[in-house]
């Protein structure tokens, strides 16, 4: 029986490796099937990912005797996390953020120790445990620095752990979440156990701690030349040997022999990138950027360790102390490596220094450093390599070429595979071989300043100088680890808390940006999910920058543009895998602005805090409550957002035409009123009121005496109102159609009926009526000929335009041959005059247009009738002698 | 054509006369006065037009109106008309460009900003078919300039001498006058009008 059984099984196996080639995998040990359950359960780990099955498939198979579907029979554990792993939520950082608030009191405390000592001349430094947050909230970068990749975030929190697994603080780290955006806090978790963001944001740090070195060191610096008559100046690179790990297991004496390397999980998956290896590790082959899983099968008994950033810190700062006591020209590149410049006399041994450095660092970080000695910071560098590990190297000026001539190119800073490839062609891969070729050559091969550079380079002439401070150029934030999106609420949460970030960072270097770059990673059409755990996996990049007139870093504007930003890539978010978030063409943040907001931090901690850390202050205030961080620290800007409607995003109140707001139906004007919080409206008041106040004469009088005669009211109304339009300016112009109402009648008069009745049907809601109450209009019609002018004056429009919108106000009900109905005519007619000798010249089509409408309500209104029997004559006198004709109306 | 490096007229009027050939080639066919495949669609300032396809016939169109540019720079040119004449030489209908160029103007309207109002004469133009009255037969049509005064002959040389008197006969009465299109904006007034012989003129 169990022969047979394993004869079907082997061919049954035959089908699944087939199937293997489709992407799935059994994973299973032979053995009795009861126990297939149970190994199956403890080696899920290790199948990568993919499909395990219950064994009932393969018992079931048999009896079926042909392959049946794994689905129905996998695993529902593992159909639940093969599913919905990119999404799993953990609630881990529940408890961790319940500790934070305590930390920050203590960090307030901290930092503002550090800033009176860094006043102060005092160079000790205060290190504590709660630093991890101060370089968190004081994050700058240099260009490169902030991508951090996530490579470094722990990434599993499967609950096994492997036997060789040492951590320090592994019970806090292992169960972290690592899951999407779900997690509220995933961006700022996310920096939080970076390490290359902690290598990004070390040099600020740096900067603080050592600023009155480095402040102390600039003046001294700018005049080298005074002391360098008799003395030499020498260039030292120094580098800690594999840093992360050797920083780790210091405290692990046995160890430092062994196969160590550090990543940010040890799971047992193994799908974590191995950071930084030790040397002996290092002779099995294993890379930092290596799988945990490959790295183990090159050696099976590597130890992994995960990140130690306090120790990082503690030991980087030590590092730093000892360079800046026996050099006081120190260029930082990272926490683990320096230039130094140095001069000597010229029997000095450089050697002996570099020796002195060492033996020091050794001693009180109990970690081993490699030193480069040169003319210049490329052999410097150069020598550094052939230095380690725990080594050093000096190169002298008479031995230079002897050292270059072997050296391959890929050796050279700033060659890459590109250019390492074009040289290849050449059949150039020595700088001995590179040396042959002319400049010219290599400039136009290379571009011309890669030419220049390599030119230089193979010859051991390298003209940068050591320089103590460096500018930073942009500041920015990208996650590209973790990065799924279920929706459009997703990726906006995920875009504020990015801005947030970003915003911190911008504060805590006091600056601002005016270039505003918005990247985004994509999943590439076709590209399955990650072999890393939720990595970003094969993607496209795309990205946009905006560059704003005023430099901007506050949480409201960035999230605006990047919203907007984001919005115009018309993205799937599902397919998005990593964002980032960059700041260029920066600034110094606003005095006056800084000045608001150290008031406000000054009522937030009412204790005694001083000038000058402000930006750490800043960031502290934020972080006590990041999420609603915007509104605490810059209310100034949360009112110029508006957050969560779908609308992608509102125009400026200024870019609104306000005609067109004024005449839109209520119910539309009164949500886009809600919209703009209620401003809308405000600004059409008083728009209103302006233009109230312009007519002011015509409307008060109309309205008081609405119901009085007629003939009254006209008599007043004669006289004429000055002051009113005064203010109105009065600009006609043909060259653009104001509005519909300036539609053209002769062309609507040859449309089809129901397309004309249609157009009428549509005019007359235009801002006549709605600068006019009704009362007016009909007085006016009857008013005075300077009447008619401010009126026509104040509506920017002709008479023929107005004469259509209120043809229905046109028709009052006067008898004929009253008092009343002559001295309307008369003024009607004495107007209409003013209104030819106006238009004669100019606009006969106007003049046709009223006179063809006046025709047309005369049928009506036996006034009008009277008013045109009686202009027409004047019209036609006086087109016979600018034109030599009559109109022919 | 540069319009550069000129006077505000000057640009203004380069304009006119681009507009004034695209408007005449419009009139003539919509007069039917040739056959329609003897013009083609084209597109001026985003209005679909007319233009003559017959080499001579959009020659003349254009070197009449190109010729009057030096005049209509200075402001000579009070009218440009398009008459449709019977065969007895006495007119039956008149297409009346009258424009003014203001010269004392300083800053130039933007060239978009007249094309844009241009373009409405254009649209009229298209539609004003049935103010338009049917042509007999034997009919013919010229483009004759009204000036505001004689051009000096010693000073416009050759290209004053291209114009001749025209031999169209007068009406005897006062016409009747349909506008078509004004437009009154600095530096430019222009207007576009037709003029028919009166009633009374026809029994005469």
């Amino acid at each position: 029986m169990l022969s047979f059984f394993i004869k079907k099984f082997q061919l049954c196996y035959r089908n699944i490796v087939y199937k293997l080639k489709q992407g799935m995998l059994l994973f299973f040990k032979l053995g009795i099937v009861h126990s297939v359950v149970i190994v199956l359960f403890e080696s899920r780990a290790f199948s990568h990912g993919l499909p395990v099955v219950k064994p009932d498939w393969i018992a079931d198979s048999i009896a079926a005797n042909t392959l049946l579907s794994w689905v129905p029979y996998q695993l529902v554990e593992h159909a639940v996390t093969e599913t919905s792993k990119q999404l799993k939520l953990s609630a881990f950082f529940s408890e961790k953020g319940i500790s934070r608030s305590h930390h920050q009191g203590i960090l307030i405390q901290n930092e503002t120790s550090l800033s009176d000592k860094c006043k102060g001349e005092s160079t000790e430094l205060t290190l504590s445990g709660t630093d991890n947050f101060s370089q968190e909230n004081s994050q700058e970068s240099k260009h490169i620095d902030t991508n951090d990749e996530l490579k470094d975030v722990k990434s599993e929190s499967e609950e096994d752990c492997s036997t060789s697994y040492v951590a320090g603080k592994s019970s806090d780290h292992l169960n972290r979440p690592h899951s999407t955006l779900t997690d509220p806090n995933f961006v700022e978790n996310y920096f939080k156990y970076s390490r290359l963001h902690f290598i990004g944001t070390w040099r600020n740090r740096y900067r603080k701690r050592f600023f009155n070195f480095l402040s102390g060191t600039g003046s001294k610096n700018n005049n080298p030349n005074n002391d360098t008559e008799n003395l030499r100046r020498i260039v030292i690179h120094i580098d800690m040997d594999c840093f992360f790990v050797s920083v780790v297991i210091r405290n692990f004496p046995d160890l430092l022999d062994k196969p160590v390397a550090v990543c940010h999980s040890n799971n047992p998956k193994g799908t974590a990138e191995i950071s930084s290896a030790n040397y002996p590790a290092r002779s099995y082959g294993i890379k930092a950027g290596m799988f945990v899983r490959d790295a183990k099968a090159r050696c099976p008994h590597l130890t992994i360790f995960s990140y130690d950033f306090s120790a990082y810190e503690e030991v980087a700062d030590q590092f730093y102390s000892i360079l800046h006591k026996h050099c006081k020209k120190v260029q930082a590149v990272s926490c683990d490596e320096a230039f130094l410049a140095v001069s000597l006399s010229l029997n000095d041994n450089p050697e002996n220094i570099a020796e002195i450095i060492r033996k020091e660092i050794f001693e009180t970080t109990r970690c081993t450093a490699s030193a480069g000695i040169g003319e210049n910071m490329l052999l410097a560098r150069l020598a550094t390599k052939s230095a380690k590990p725990n080594g050093q190297c000096f190169i002298p000026l008479d031995k230079v070429n002897e050292y270059l001539d072997k050296l391959p190119i890929s050796a050279l800073p700033g060659v890459g595979y590109n250019v390492e490839e074009k040289l290849r062609m050449k059949e150039v891969e020595t700088c001995s071989q590179l040396r042959t070729i002319s400049k010219d050559v290599l400039q136009k091969d290379l571009g011309s300043k890669m030419g220049d550079m390599l030119w230089n380079y193979c010859r051991g002439i390298d003209h940068s100088a050591v320089e103590a401070v460096q500018e930073t150029k942009s500041i920015g934030a990208e996650v590209n680890w973790g990065v799924r999106f279920k929706d459009s609420k997703d990726s906006e949460n995920f875009l504020m808390n990015l801005c947030k970030e970003v915003s911190l960072r911008l504060h805590g270097c006091g600056v601002q940006g005016r270039t505003i770059t918005l990247k985004v990673k994509v999943r590439k059409k076709g590209a399955g999910e990650p072999v890393k755990y939720m990595g970003c996996g094969d993607c496209e990049t795309i990205s946009r920058s905006l560059t704003v007139p005023g430099a901007i870093n506050d949480v409201g504007s960035l999230h605006r543009i990047a919203k907007q930003t984001f919005a115009s890539f018309h993205l799937d978010v599902k397919e998005v895998r990593g964002v980032g978030l960059k700041l260029s063409r920066l600034e110094l943040d606003n005095p006056s602005r800084k000045g608001i907001e150290e008031s406000r931090l000054e009522l937030l901690f009412s204790s005694a805090t001083r000038k000058g850390k402000q930006p750490v202050e800043q960031s502290c205030s934020t972080n006590h409550s990041r999420e609603d961080a915007p509104s605490g620290a810059r209310p100034s800007s949360s009112s110029a957002v508006s957050q969560g409607s779908n609308i992608s995003e509102l125009p400026p109140l200024s870019h609104i035409d306000l005609d067109v707001v004024r005449n839109l139906p209520p119910e539309i004007f009164l949500e886009m009123n809600g919209l703009y919080k209620g401003e809308l409206r405000k600004i059409l008041e008083s728009q209103q009121q302006e233009k109230e106040y312009n007519s002011e004469s015509v409307e008060r009088k109309d309205c008081r005496q609405q119901d009085q005669e007629i003939s009254t009211r006209m008599q007043r109304e004669l006289e004429p109102s000055e002051a009113s339009c005064s203010k109105s300016n009065y600009c006609k112009s043909d060259l653009m159609p104001g509005s519909l109402s300036q539609v053209d009648f002769s062309i609507l008069e040859n449309l089809p009926d129901e397309v004309r009745t249609d157009i009428l049907k549509q005019l007359p809601p235009h801002r006549v009526e709605n600068q006019f109450p009704e009362s007016s209009k009909s007085n006016l019609s009857l008013g005075s000929h300077s009447k008619w002018f401010e009126m026509l004056r104040v509506q920017n429009c002709l008479l023929s335009e107005f004469l259509l919108s209120n043809a229905t106000f046109l028709t009052p009900n006067i008898s004929p041959s009253s008092e009343e109905w002559d001295a309307i005519v008369v003024n009607s007619c004495e107007f209409m005059k003013e209104y030819i000798r106006q238009k004669i010249e100019s606009d006969i089509e106007e003049l046709y247009n009223c006179f063809r409408l006046l025709k047309r309500l005369s049928s009506k209104s036996s006034l009008l009738l009277e008013f045109y029997d009686r202009t027409l004559p004047l019209l036609q006198a006086s087109i016979g002698e600018h034109y030599g004709g009559k109109l022919h109306l | 054509m540069d319009r550069k490096n000129q006077s505000p007229q000057g640009q203004t009027a380069k304009v006119v006369v681009e507009f004034l050939e695209v408007a005449i080639n419009c009139i003539v066919f919509l007069k039917g006065f040739y056959p329609s495949r003897a013009f083609e669609r084209r597109r001026y300032m985003n209005v679909v037009v007319n233009k003559a396809r017959h080499p001579q016939l959009a020659n003349y169109i254009h070197s009449s109106i190109f010729a009057l540019l030096p005049y209509i720079q200075k402001g000579l040119v009070k009218r440009v008309v398009v008459i449709f004449y019977g065969q007895d030489q006495v007119p039956l209908e008149k297409f009346v460009f009258k424009l003014t160029i203001g010269q004392s103007y300083q800053s130039s309207v933007s060239e978009a900003e007249l094309e844009f109002a241009l373009r409405a004469f254009l649209v009229k133009l298209n539609v004003s078919e049935t103010i338009a009255k049917p042509l007999p037969s034997g009919a013919n049509w010229e483009i004759t300039a009204n000036f505001r005064e004689l051009p000096s002959q010693e000073n416009e040389g050759e290209e004053a001498k291209l114009w001749v008197p025209t031999d169209t006969k007068q009406w005897m009465q006062p016409s009747e006058i349909t506008p078509i299109k004004s437009m009154d904006s600095n530096p430019l007034k222009l207007q576009l009008y037709m003029e028919h012989p009166s009633v009374t003129e026809q029994k005469v």
